[in-house]
């Protein structure tokens, strides 16, 4: 399928489920006011209803994806999100200079010096300022 | 709405010595990010908007648009020196800019860069100072029913411009509005989609959102691409020892005051649509005086005025953006939505009122962009120099570093990992959306228009005593409505333009460089 026409498709049938599933378990309904708690959910649905269906139909626009460049991507969010795990269990002084040597790992930088300066500086320099000089608490 | 002692008080504050720091800073920082190849302005005022809230509104705003100014002035360094451009709007800068650096005249092309940009952004604040209070005057007239319209006409314009296809700025426009109403409903304070988390009866945070989409996206996706390829572009360029290479005599600025101008001129009127992208205003304005020169032949070579056309348009759609934003509430592209997130955030309302209630604080920062601009002059003088050096600083050091940036600033403005974790999961949806060509700028404009289009419906529904029919009694709101329509059609349904934009699927040409240009 044309990847526009399955953007179209895939919206559609998300409005439909917000508007049939979620709207109605997801908001109350009142007696009083001139627009329902509902109304304005609804509203915005139809608007990605109406225009998924547009798109399923007359599929227009550009989609660029590229499997390999997907995947670093997702690799860098699941570091990401393991990095702020650790901020909560553990602390900001370690999950920071995880995720920055972890990213810059990632991205293929080799170089002790410029690791080690950034891995450590980096998270130092903030943390120094907000939770040192500012008073501001870093998880 | 005139009152002479509100303008003289506005522009009083932004001569304050911490309001002039705080510009330079934001100046400075403008600059730095705008210099260095992949982080675009938009990015750099994302993650700086957390950094504010602390501030005084003026101060906050004017630190803000001074990191805009200074983005403008910064993009154009890698673009002639690597011919890489800092951000889209700079890309017709390469050019003209590049082939000048090659022939050992960086120096030259950087200033020539730098004197269109403030001239160009001077041209345009002033054309904003001007008309913003009279169209805000006209403005204030409209009623909830008209505002809704205009709103909806807005949306249509700007899903029409943005991205490559309406269908899907639509779609984009539908979940913007659609994330908006997470929380309690303003109207009667009941739940909604918060799924029993009370956390989130607040809303989805600005900021998360805001970052998420716009940055931290953008940051995986840079990361995404470079990864396991740390190695840095070297930049060889030959350097004149000889004066005359080295800086822009007042005759060569002179001989390019009609090009100035023109360029200016395009920037304003590009710059007061919403949703038309700053590298339209430079495309228009360098295609435009390299058709009407005597020597179109010279175009591409290093030519001086080239720089002039893409440097002065693209810089005076900074000032216009604003014009929407302050008096119809509506922010013309991404660093104007998020200097509403920041405005929202300190519990000010963006729109006509601003003028009625807030007079001193938009005089205020009249001034203080006035001064941003003399600032940015300075900086860029002095700054030039340094900034040639970052286009070598490595992207493995820049966007790590940037991400931990995002993560550290919204913590410590939703003071939760929660409103982190919201960051992510839209970093993660930004991305997607963008990937599959989705206008992210569609999303973040309604996102932060939706609570103002939804309390508007309510006030219009009360007007219409529920009756929808009855808004063919207000002409303007009808009249609107069929320009939304019109616009749908002629922005994205018409036959030859769909045509065109499937042709551009199939076409790796500069048009199709330009409409992803644009699309961001």
């Amino acid at each position: 399928m044309n990847p526009n026409r399955a953007i179209g498709f895939v919206s559609a049938l998300l409005a439909a489920l917000v508007i049939f599933v979620l709207i109605p378990s997801q908001t109350e309904s009142v007696g009083f006011g001139a627009l329902e708690p509902a109304g304005f959910p609804t509203f915005a649905a139809i608007i990605v209803l109406i225009f998924g269906l547009v798109q399923t139909i007359w599929p227009t626009g550009q989609a660029h994806l590229d499997k390999h460049e997907l995947i670093r991507a997702a690799l860098a969010i699941v570091i990401t999100v393991f990095a702020l795990w650790l901020m909560i269990a553990i602390t900001y002084t370690v999950g920071a200079p995880l995720l920055v040597a972890l990213i810059m790992l990632l991205m293929g930088e080799r170089r002790l010096w410029l690791l080690a300066l950034t891995v450590v500086g980096g998270p130092l320099l903030l943390w120094g300022l907000f939770e040192v000089m500012l008073h501001r608490p870093l998880p | 709405m005139f009152d002479t002692n509100v303008i003289l008080a506005g522009l009083a504050d932004a001569f304050n010595l911490v309001n002039i720091l705080f510009v330079l800073a934001g100046v400075i920082l403008g600059q730095f990010v705008g210099a260095i190849p992949g982080l675009a302005t938009p990015m750099a005022i994302a993650i700086a908007v957390p950094f504010t809230y602390v501030l005084h509104p003026l101060t906050a705003v004017a630190f803000l648009m001074g990191v805009a100014k200074g983005g403008t002035v910064g993009s154009a360094v890698p673009a002639i020196l690597i011919n890489t451009p800092g951000s889209p709007d700079a890309a017709a800068t390469t050019l003209d800019g590049h082939p000048l650096a090659k022939q050992g005249k960086a120096k030259k092309a950087l200033k020539m860069a730098l004197f269109s940009s403030i001239t160009g952004d001077t041209m345009s604040d002033i054309v904003l100072i001007t008309v913003a209070a009279p169209l805000a005057v006209v403005a204030l007239m409209m009623g909830p029913v008209e505002i809704v319209c205009l709103v909806i006409f807005a949306f249509a314009v700007i899903a029409g411009l943005v991205g490559d296809s309406i269908g899907k700025s639509m779609i984009a426009v539908g979940f913007g509005l659609l994330c908006a109403t997470v929380g309690l409903d303003p109207e009667n304070g009941t739940p909604r989609f918060t799924f029993g988390n009370f956390e989130l009866d607040d809303g989805l945070p600005l900021s998360s959102v805001a970052i998420g989409v716009l940055a931290v996206s953008e940051i995986f996706r840079q990361i995404a691409r470079r990864a396991g390829s740390s190695s840095e572009k070297e930049v060889v360029l030959p350097f004149s020892t000889a004066p005359e290479d080295n800086r822009v005599t007042f005759k060569e600025y002179w001989s390019c005051r009609g090009t100035l101008l023109r360029a200016g001129v395009i920037g304003t009127i590009v710059g007061a649509i919403p949703g038309v992208a700053s590298a339209v205003a430079s495309f228009l304005s360098y295609g435009y005086t390299r058709n009407s020169a005597k020597n179109p032949e010279d175009f591409g070579k290093g030519e001086l005025r080239g720089i002039a056309a893409a440097e002065g348009a693209n810089s005076a759609v900074q000032g216009a953006n604003m014009i929407p934003l302050l008096t119809l509430g509506i922010p013309g592209n991404v660093t104007a939505a998020l200097i509403v997130g920041a405005l929202i955030i300190q519990g000010i309302q963006p729109g006509p009122f601003l003028f009625r209630d807030q007079g001193q604080l938009i005089y205020g920062l009249f001034g203080a962009m006035m001064i941003a601009n003399v600032i940015n002059l300075c900086v860029g003088l002095v700054g030039l120099r340094l900034w040639s050096q970052l286009v070598r600083a490595p992207a493995s050091v820049i966007f790590p570093v940037s991400l931990l940036l995002c993560v550290t600033g919204v913590y410590l403005t939703t003071g939760s990992m929660f409103g982190v974790g919201i960051m992510i999961a839209f970093a993660a949806l930004g991305y997607v959306m963008q990937t599959l060509g989705i206008s992210i700028v569609a999303f973040i404009i309604a996102f932060f228009l939706g609570p103002q289009l939804e309390l508007s419906l309510a006030q219009a529904l009360i007007v219409l005593d529920g009756d929808l029919t009855a808004v063919v009694n207000h002409p303007v709101a009808l009249a609107l409505l069929a320009l939304t329509v019109f616009m749908i059609y002629w922005l994205g349904l018409r036959p030859s333009r769909r045509h065109r934009r499937a042709g551009a699927n199939d076409v790796s040409s500069s048009p199709n460089k330009l409409d992803k240009q644009v699309a961001r």
